[in-house]
């Protein structure tokens, strides 16, 4: 597995065919590509979480992480031009500019530009987008400083690392077929999407934990 | 005790319009979807000052003035409505690009809201709100107010109520404003072409009752007029969105009866409302928007495709939409109206040759007043070879923004895709998926397959904007 650097980059970016294209669009500068990395931009969709009187994020209990969605967080969706001031300790959520699509034999991190890193702006926790992923990415933009910082969509904000699999790796299975493309449960996405814990086999383990923790506190009650 | 009702309206109004200025004060401006909105609020709130104003109160009518506001009522929801957290602003940036090639001497402005309904409407807020104050201001303080001003409200579907198909028909829309800008040109197009299928209509009605024919005529001539605009709004339609509107007009036929000319009488004949029959519209769109050749490029391209016999049916969808209105018919209501049954005869007898009068009205119209903007790109027919670019994006599940360059720069950039070329695509790929659908699926797959499609295509729309107004400035700049 190895780094592609800006050639490598541009030869994926010309492909023809989709499926071995990548896909980072729209580029509105070729500065956007650097020597390993491509540049990102802050979207219009963004998500605000808000303080309110849900007790706590119980990601175990299904039925109640989907009827307080929409008392604990505000969808906005920002004119061009227009400023979202963050706070300090503020978390949000916001879509990139740009719709990725990545073929089978590429994955990437998402990572921070220093200059936003020094005012104290961390961008996206949740770093690896998976080979085959189709989508706008949503990063998680946190203000660590004590000043507010404002933001407009179309700021550079963050940037993409893009790795290789080499495809003697990804030749992994016993079938000999080529990495199974990312089948996730983020469909496309082109808005900040908020967490979807119960869309995979293995956040269904979840119910068992959040099971037992009920049992617990019942028994502890009677 | 006699209660002074006056009074008690007067009291209650006064503080109808202290509600109301607070109601306009509060609207937050920051999330108007384009700077028109705010035009629209301060018209609100100086028609609420002038009404507040003491000089005036004397020669009002409290019961008119508590009318007016209630009235007003409707025109603030307007303007509240006028967000970007409903309305889609790059769909409204192109819009306002449109609007003004379509109107580019800056007199008349738009801006959007959204309608409840699952539609569009369009209709002038300054027209609306002249007439509410006619009835209570004197018209010096009128003009003062509205400043000669001609400003429209396009209301559009909100962004919750996926209304991407629609998007096509924001031309027909515009079409009314263009139609009433260039009334007295258009007006005399159709008098010299319906002349002679109005000479024949008024025999008819002669012969069967003279003494009425007259006042019967006048209604016809209403009823023609307002059958003339329809088609000259989707004239406006097929040129802004070509196929895609075609496409639309026809999903929006649905369910309903293809072959029916409604006409809806009222005793106000300027309000008589008439529709052609949707096989004749569509006949007449399909004229306009250069359908052979975009098909024949589409075709071709598709064609070339392997392992997507399915795809290569997409044409079809637009040259097989039915257009045969041999069958048409009129119906004229309320068929209460006494004079509903004779106009229906007259009509119906001569409809071949009033289809034929209308023809001809929409082809001078497309000569004459709508050629000159044929040299603008934004209204250059799409091309066949762009849109199958798009919808080979769509298949592969990326957003249909791109269009194909050789150049080499472009190719790493990407030149940005027009509005209607993303329209048509999106509107193509759409009725690929919905015909294509495996018939075990569920409602919530298809949903999700239909909401992929048009989640891509809203994207792209913003993109596509954003890159084209991106490139605008990095040219002006020198970048």
């Amino acid at each position: 597995m190895s780094v592609l650097n800006k050639s490598a980059l541009e030869a994926l970016i010309r492909r023809t065919d989709y499926s071995e294209k990548l896909i980072v669009t729209p580029l509105l500068s070729s500065k956007q590509i650097g020597p390993a990395s491509i540049d990102v931009r802050l979207g219009s969709s963004i998500i605000v979480p808000r303080r309110t009187f849900v007790s706590s994020h119980d990601v175990t209990d299904r039925k109640r992480v989907e009827q307080v969605e929409k008392r604990l967080y505000d969808r906005l969706r920002l004119k061009y031009h227009s400023e979202f001031v963050l706070h300090p300790n503020q978390l949000i959520l916001a879509a990139t500019l740009e719709y990725l699509s990545l073929p089978a034999t590429v994955f990437c991190q998402v990572a921070s530009r220093s200059s936003w890193g020094r005012l104290g702006l961390v961008v996206a926790t949740a770093s690896v987008v998976q080979p085959g992923f189709k989508g706008c990415l949503t990063l998680e933009l946190a203000n660590l400083s004590d000043s507010p910082i404002t933001l407009y969509p179309g700021l550079l904000i963050g940037q993409l690392v893009f790795y290789d699999i080499k495809t003697e790796e990804v030749k992994l299975g016993q079938t000999g077929d080529l990495v199974t493309p990312y089948k996730g449960r983020y469909d496309c996405p082109i808005d900040a999407g908020l967490p979807q814990f119960f869309s995979k086999d293995l956040d269904d383990e979840m119910t068992f934990w959040g099971r037992w923790k009920k049992l617990i506190s019942h028994r502890d009650i009677a | 005790m006699t209660i002074p009702v006056d009074d008690f309206i007067l009291s209650k109004s006064l503080s109808l319009i202290e509600k109301t200025k607070r109601s306009v004060a509060q609207i937050d401006t920051a999330v108007f979807p384009t700077a028109s909105s705010e035009i629209a609020r301060k018209l609100l709130s100086a028609a609420l000052d002038s009404l507040g104003n003491r000089v005036f109160w004397e020669a009002m009518s409290p019961e008119a003035l508590y009318n007016t506001l209630i009235h007003i009522q409707g025109l603030v929801a307007k303007v509240e409505a006028s967000t970007s957290d409903h309305i889609s602003w790059p769909l409204v940036s192109y819009c306002d690009h449109f609007w003004k090639l379509l109107l580019p001497t800056g007199e008349v402005q738009i801006f959007y809201s959204v309608l409840a309904e699952h539609n569009y409407s369009i209709g002038s807020f300054t027209n609306s709100l002249r007439l509410l104050l006619e009835n209570v201001l004197p018209p010096p303080e009128i003009d003062r107010i509205l400043g000669g001003k001609q400003l429209y409200c396009l209301q559009i579907a909100s962004l919750e109520d996926e209304n991407l198909p629609l998007y096509a028909n924001i031309g027909h829309e515009f079409g009314h404003a263009l139609y009433r800008d260039r009334e007295p040109q258009i007006i005399s197009i159709f008098t010299a072409e319906c002349h002679d299928v109005f000479m024949s209509i008024y025999s008819v009605l002669t012969a069967k009752e003279s003494g009425l024919a007259n006042r019967r005529m006048n209604r016809v001539a209403w009823i023609v007029r307002s059958i003339a605009t329809e088609l000259f709004c989707d004239l406006v339609g097929s040129i802004l969105a070509g196929p895609a509107f075609l496409l639309s007009l026809h999903e929006m036929g649905w369910g309903t009866d293809q072959n029916s000319w409604i006409m809806k009488l009222s005793p106000k004949d300027s309000r008589i409302r008439a529709y052609p029959s949707f096989a004749f519209r569509l006949s007449c769109v399909k004229k306009f928007i250069q359908l052979d050749a975009f098909v024949q490029t589409l075709r071709q391209k598709l064609d070339s495709l392997r392992d997507k016999d399915e795809l290569k049916k997409i044409p079809t969808y637009v040259t097989d939409i039915t257009e045969n209105h041999l069958a048409d018919y009129v119906s004229v209501r309320p068929v209460s109206e006494v004079d509903a049954k004779a106009i229906q005869e007259a009509i119906e007898k001569d409809i071949p040759v009033l289809k034929q009068c209308l023809e001809k009205f929409i082809t001078r119209c497309s000569e004459e007043i709508l050629a000159p903007l044929s040299s603008q790109p934004e209204f250059l027919p799409v091309s066949g070879e762009q849109v199958f670019e798009l919808i080979r994006r769509l298949d592969a599940e990326i957003i249909p923004n791109i269009i194909p360059s050789t150049v080499q720069e472009e190719s790493l950039l990407g030149v940005p895709a027009s509005f209607a070329t993303i329209l048509n695509a999106s509107a193509l790929y759409r009725m690929y998926v919905l015909l294509t659908r495996e018939k075990d699926l569920g409602s919530k797959e298809i949903n999700l397959q239909i909401q992929k499609v048009d989640r891509l295509t809203a994207k792209a729309i913003e993109v596509s904007y954003i890159q084209r107004e991106f490139n605008r400035w990095k040219v002006e700049e020198g970048k």
